[in-house]
């Protein structure tokens, strides 16, 4: 009679034994599972983010007139006592429009803050923009529109960004070519 | 572009930008004083040809200094009077000054 309880107890012992080895050693053996469905996936993920403007990933951001920060890429009007002028954000450089604002309040002189017709037309018609204000422009790649960001790797080891041309207020010629 | 570029060096940034396959910026540099050109010789950055939504090879943009694009043209477009007009105005316009 003593044996089976003995036996009994030794089965009780096993199972208790064998449910606290799951517990400490299945969970770690789970995890490991999990962790090698997931790290397949990190290069996937980061082969990914070439694909995405770089500006959203490292771009600095900017602080407007009023104070507030946008993110590198924003466009839209300044705040503060530079609220009449678009402003475009570049890796952290803000670059934006020159009218006194004073000059142009909307609400008094309504038509006073038209921008003037921008040449959307061809080569052959080179626009006359120079000089005219530049407020109410829209990011974009026709005539009459602020750049978008970009960059050209030179030769020379350096790199001429779209808001390089804005800070040293030197004006650029860009020719694409493909030679053979 | 090599007559009428030099007169305006000192005021414009001419810059050749390689759209091809050439990866190598040395390859690039070799290439430029081969052909012995008096500009600046580069290649796009990345998303670059997508960002200006340049498609075809001989597009040209100019960009003034509020990074306004302020002349636009593709293959076979515009002439050499053309392109003199567009660098008088860059180099002679100060916008917002």
């Amino acid at each position: 009679m003593k044996r089976p309880r003995v036996g009994l107890l030794a089965i009780g012992l096993a199972l208790i034994l064998a449910a606290v080895a799951c517990a400490d050693g299945t969970t770690p053996h789970i995890d490991t599972a999990i962790g090698a469905k997931i790290t397949p996936e990190i290069p996937g993920t980061s082969v990914d983010w070439p694909s995405q403007p770089s500006t959203a990933v490292t771009g600095k951001r900017c602080t407007l007139s009023g104070g507030e920060t946008v993110e590198s890429g924003w466009s839209g009007k300044d705040t503060g006592d530079n609220y009449c002028n678009n402003c475009f954000c570049s890796n952290g450089v803000l670059g934006c429009t020159k009218m006194a604002c004073g000059a142009f309040i909307p609400t008094s002189h309504p038509g006073s803050n038209t921008p003037a017709p921008i040449d959307t037309s061809s080569a052959s018609k080179p626009p006359t923009v120079g000089g005219e204000d530049h407020a109410n422009r829209r990011v974009g790649n026709q005539v009459g529109d602020i750049s978008p960001d970009f960059s050209i790797l030179l030769t020379t080891g350096e790199t001429l960004y779209s808001s390089t041309i804005r800070s040293d207020r030197t004006p650029a010629f860009l020719f694409f070519f493909s030679p053979s | 572009m090599k007559d009428i570029q030099p007169r305006f060096a000192s005021d414009v940034a001419f810059i050749a930008v390689d759209i091809g396959d050439r990866q190598d910026l040395k390859e690039l540099h070799a290439f430029g004083q081969e052909q012995d050109y008096p500009w600046s010789v580069g290649r796009p950055g990345r998303e670059t040809l997508k960002t200006l939504d340049v498609i075809v090879q001989s597009t040209k943009i100019a960009i003034d200094t509020d990074g306004v694009i302020v002349y636009r043209a593709g293959y076979g477009e515009g002439t050499s009077k053309d392109w003199t007009s567009v660098f008088e105005m860059l180099s002679k316009v100060t916008p917002g000054t």
